[in-house]
């Protein structure tokens, strides 16, 4: 029987099996951040709010759920496992749930004035407000996005728990500054405008089409680490390559030309109310 | 890795996935032999260095890999029957050439070539069945005959890709 294992990692040279296998790292991971979202919801939450804020609501508790889920899904077995060691599509699959999807929900699902108690520091404020100009975000989402999929940093770190460990908390905390800028939640950090926040976006769509275009069009295998690891249901090295190209083209793609829908329509929105505001003058002219 | 010295091809005839005789020698004279030694039911090496190979001679001219055999001797021949050769291999590329035989001849090829025997190791896999151990390298014959280099596991297809074509083209020496 294997050694437990409390982050996934890669078992070289182990053949892959559909044998459930625990994680318990991961557990206390995600334990730690269910257990301290409801502590914060329970006994943070002040009794009067800004006119802006409101109360802790029901959508916001399903929205960090999920996301929260949608982050255990990501990193626990199996999509945590094959894609520390066997497939570079898991690992695609993976990035996009702990490094997009996953921090957006978990964002939307904490209530204004949680965030507000949380930028409250000086410092985590200033820090706040530095990200929520685009330029470091888009640095910063940009590089951990190239830097984790350079085959130095993959084949590296496959065996180490350890090494796998501080890359996924980077690639999980780099979608909170990703995400950010672009849902603006809290007013007093002078979030951009919806324009801003779709070109912010467009320009996250581009980026990440190098590394992809890398996987579906390279004749060989990238990562020794895939290319060499027991074959998981006949998949050939590269045939995963080439469906890890598609995940984060399309996949991802899609996820954030969905995001920029709704921006468009929120900004839409926004100009018809601003312009319900406006009181027309009377015409007036002698005829 | 290339050996210190060269080691002409064994002079065996074992049986073929059609169940026909296969004179490896005869069978594989002037040609860029890519030998291995391994078993169908092998869940890490054999596979990959298969997949490998297949993907990169996929690759070349189809006059360059008309002048390649891949051959696949099994370490298992219980479970290797010949049509379970063709039926794995197949999974690859048709042309690999499956080969099964008696307990010693494959050892007696094993012995010529310096490969450390295949041994059915003792423990049983999870599922019922068994492993075995083997040696992890292909033996490339360029095409005089001689085997003249090993590839061990971990060679990716990159580097395949570049040496295939040498050792076609009789760079060897060089």
């Amino acid at each position: 029987m294997d050694s437990l294992r409390w982050w996934c990692s890669a078992q070289l040279g182990t053949p892959w099996s559909w044998e459930w296998q625990a994680y318990p790292g991961i557990w206390a991971f995600v334990g730690l951040l269910i257990g301290l979202y409801f502590w914060a919801i329970r006994r943070l939450e002040p009794k009067k709010f800004a006119a802006d804020d409101g109360p802790t609501t029901r959508r916001h508790i399903f929205l960090f759920l999920l996301g929260w889920l949608l982050l255990w899904v990501g990193l626990d077995w199996p999509v945590g496992a094959l894609a520390a060691g066997y497939l570079l599509s898991a690992k695609t699959v993976q990035y996009l749930l702990i490094g997009y999807i996953a921090p957006g929900l978990m964002l939307l699902g904490m209530p204004r004035w949680l965030l507000r108690r949380m930028i409250r520091p000086r410092w985590v404020f200033r820090t706040a407000r530095m990200l929520t100009r685009p330029l470091l975000p888009l640095a910063i989402a940009n590089t951990v996005l190239v830097v984790s999929h350079t085959p130095a940093a993959i084949n590296g770190l496959a065996g180490s728990q350890l090494g796998v460990f501080a890359m996924d908390l980077t690639v999980v905390a780099t979608g909170f500054v990703f995400w950010w800028p672009a849902l603006g939640r809290v007013p007093e950090l002078k979030p951009m405008s919806y324009p801003g926040r779709i070109g912010y976006l467009a320009l996250n769509l581009l980026l990440p089409t190098v590394p992809a275009s890398f996987f579906t069009f390279s004749q060989y295998p990238i990562y020794t680490l895939y290319e060499l690891a027991p074959r998981v249901s006949g998949i050939s090295a590269v045939s995963d390559q080439q469906v890890a190209g598609l995940v984060m083209k399309v996949a991802g793609g899609l996820l954030i030309l969905g995001v920029m829908s709704v921006m468009f329509v929120r900004w839409y929105q926004a100009e018809q109310r601003s312009e319900e505001h406006v009181v027309v003058p009377p015409a007036s002219g002698s005829g | 890795m290339a050996l210190v010295e060269p080691l002409p091809k064994p002079e065996v005839v074992l049986t073929d996935a059609q169940g026909q005789p296969f004179d490896f020698r005869q069978a594989t004279d002037g040609k860029l032999t890519l030998l291995f030694f391994g078993y169908t039911h092998c869940p890490d090496v054999c596979p990959v260095h298969m997949a490998n190979l297949a993907r990169v001679i996929d690759n070349l001219s189809a006059s360059d890999a008309s002048r390649i055999r891949v051959v696949f001797v099994t370490t298992d021949p219980t479970r290797d029957t010949p049509e379970r050769l063709k039926e794995w291999l197949g999974q690859f590329s048709p042309s690999f050439v499956g080969l099964t035989g008696d307990s010693a001849t494959v050892r007696r090829m094993q012995d010529e070539l310096n490969v450390p025997p295949a041994v059915i190791e003792s423990a049983p896999t999870p599922k019922g069945g068994y492993t075995v151990a083997h040696a992890g390298y292909v033996i490339a014959f360029t095409p005089d005959n001689l085997a003249r280099f090993v590839y061990p596991f971990g060679t990716r297809q990159e580097d395949w890709a570049r040496d295939l074509p040498r050792l076609l083209a009789g760079e060897w020496t060089r």
